[in-house]
């Protein structure tokens, strides 16, 4: 067959071109967040072990206006990131059959809620 | 068609590859019934408007995903989908996303179809039967397990609606990498040896990102992206099971 005169459309912006896209990248821009998040906390481990002073100094910085705004973004941006995680966790699992029947989707979303709440609580209780 | 008094607008995108830099729109106003589909808003327009558009199509009814075009955007089979639901405002038909454009509102499948071929998307047996041994005997639960992914009519929609694909068409895309799912989990086929190279490989399931997309667009159910993500899991299993065993999980 002879070489056709295909044509070949670009991909330049295609996740503005369909809403389920642009909810994509959200939820992928949104670990960006939680990243953050943990750099901070890794910069607290540092500061703990560089003496009281530098503690102290990262403590200042936690309770300043802009890191509570910061704070809050990232608690959005985690909500978030935590949502679409357990909403794409049935595509991950394996089949897990009930009896003869299979568990449904909603079961397992459900099921990541429930350890999530159970986690938080223990966690809540031990660092009290 | 029964002309039911109503019109709408048809933007189709136009590509003549000879004539043609670029693709173009055209619009068209074309009658249409309660009961009338997209396919048979474009058949209108080849009828008795103008007879060079060209696009692809068979059954009609849902069964050959043959008609895949793109409707505002979306994915869709155009036998399955309605005029009445765009009207009042007007639609635009385009080929499928992420394909080559041979003509009008038809795309290239050869990659589609080598990638199809390369799966080896039929039971393999190590030693087949002789036909007096009688048939292959299955569960309901053993066919439950791969049923789902068996009803692919390859259209192609899921890859129209996966960007991976569309940004690097060495992936092998939700629809092949379902297929060969659907051939690894049925319990007379023995050729897992041979597809697993594929799911491991970089352009194989890990090129996934999960978006999800495929399996919204399906018109048969199929899941494709189920399919994807439960072989990541198949996928590092194989690795870290080659620890204990040299014959790895397979």
């Amino acid at each position: 067959m002879a070489a056709r005169n295909t044509y070949v459309r670009p991909m330049a912006g295609w996740y503005r071109r369909n809403p389920r896209f642009t909810a994509y990248m959200l939820r992928e821009g949104s670990a960006v967040f939680l990243a953050l998040y943990a750099l901070i906390l890794l910069w607290g481990l540092t500061a703990l072990a560089g003496g009281a002073e530098s503690y102290q100094g990262w403590l200042d910085f936690l309770s300043s206006p802009l890191s509570v705004l910061l704070h809050l973004l990232i608690l959005a941006a985690a909500g978030y990131h935590t949502y679409t995680w357990f909403q794409v966790a049935p595509k991950a699992t394996p089949p897990l059959a009930l009896g003869s029947r299979r568990l449904p989707d909603q079961a397992i979303i459900m099921g990541g809620y429930a350890s999530f709440a159970l986690v938080s609580l223990v966690i809540l209780i031990v660092a009290w | 068609m029964s002309d039911s008094g109503q019109e709408i607008e048809i933007e189709v995108l136009r590509y003549h590859p000879e004539h043609d830099k670029q693709p173009r729109y055209q619009t068209f106003r074309v009658p249409f019934a309660h009961d009338t589909s997209v396919l048979q808003g474009l058949q209108y327009i080849k009828d008795h408007l103008d007879g060079s558009l060209t696009f692809r199509w068979s059954c009609r009814m849902a069964i050959c995903g043959s008609c895949g075009k793109m409707v505002n955007g979306e994915p869709k089979l155009s036998c399955h989908t309605f005029l009445r639901d765009y009207h009042p405002g007007k639609l635009r038909v385009e080929p499928l996303s992420h394909f080559p454009i041979v003509r009008d509102l038809v795309v290239d499948q050869t990659d589609f179809l080598e990638k199809l071929e390369a799966i080896k998307p039929y039971i393999i047996r190590k030693r087949e039967k002789p036909v007096s041994a009688g048939v292959y005997h299955q569960r309901p639960n053993e066919l439950a397990r791969y049923q789902q992914f068996s009803q692919c009519i390859n259209c192609m929609l899921c890859y129209a609606a996966c960007p991976q694909y569309g940004l690097n068409n060495d992936f092998y895309g939700p629809g092949i990498l379902a297929l060969l799912h659907r051939y690894n989990s049925d319990s007379r086929d023995e050729g897992k040896d041979q597809r697993m190279p594929i799911v491991h490989a970089e352009d194989g399931v890990w090129s996934c990102t999960l978006v999800g997309y495929c399996s919204e667009v399906c018109p048969k159910n199929v899941d494709p992206a189920a399919a994807v993500n439960r072989n990541k899991v198949n996928s590092t299993l194989d690795y870290f099971l080659r620890f204990l065993s040299p014959r790895g999980a397979s």
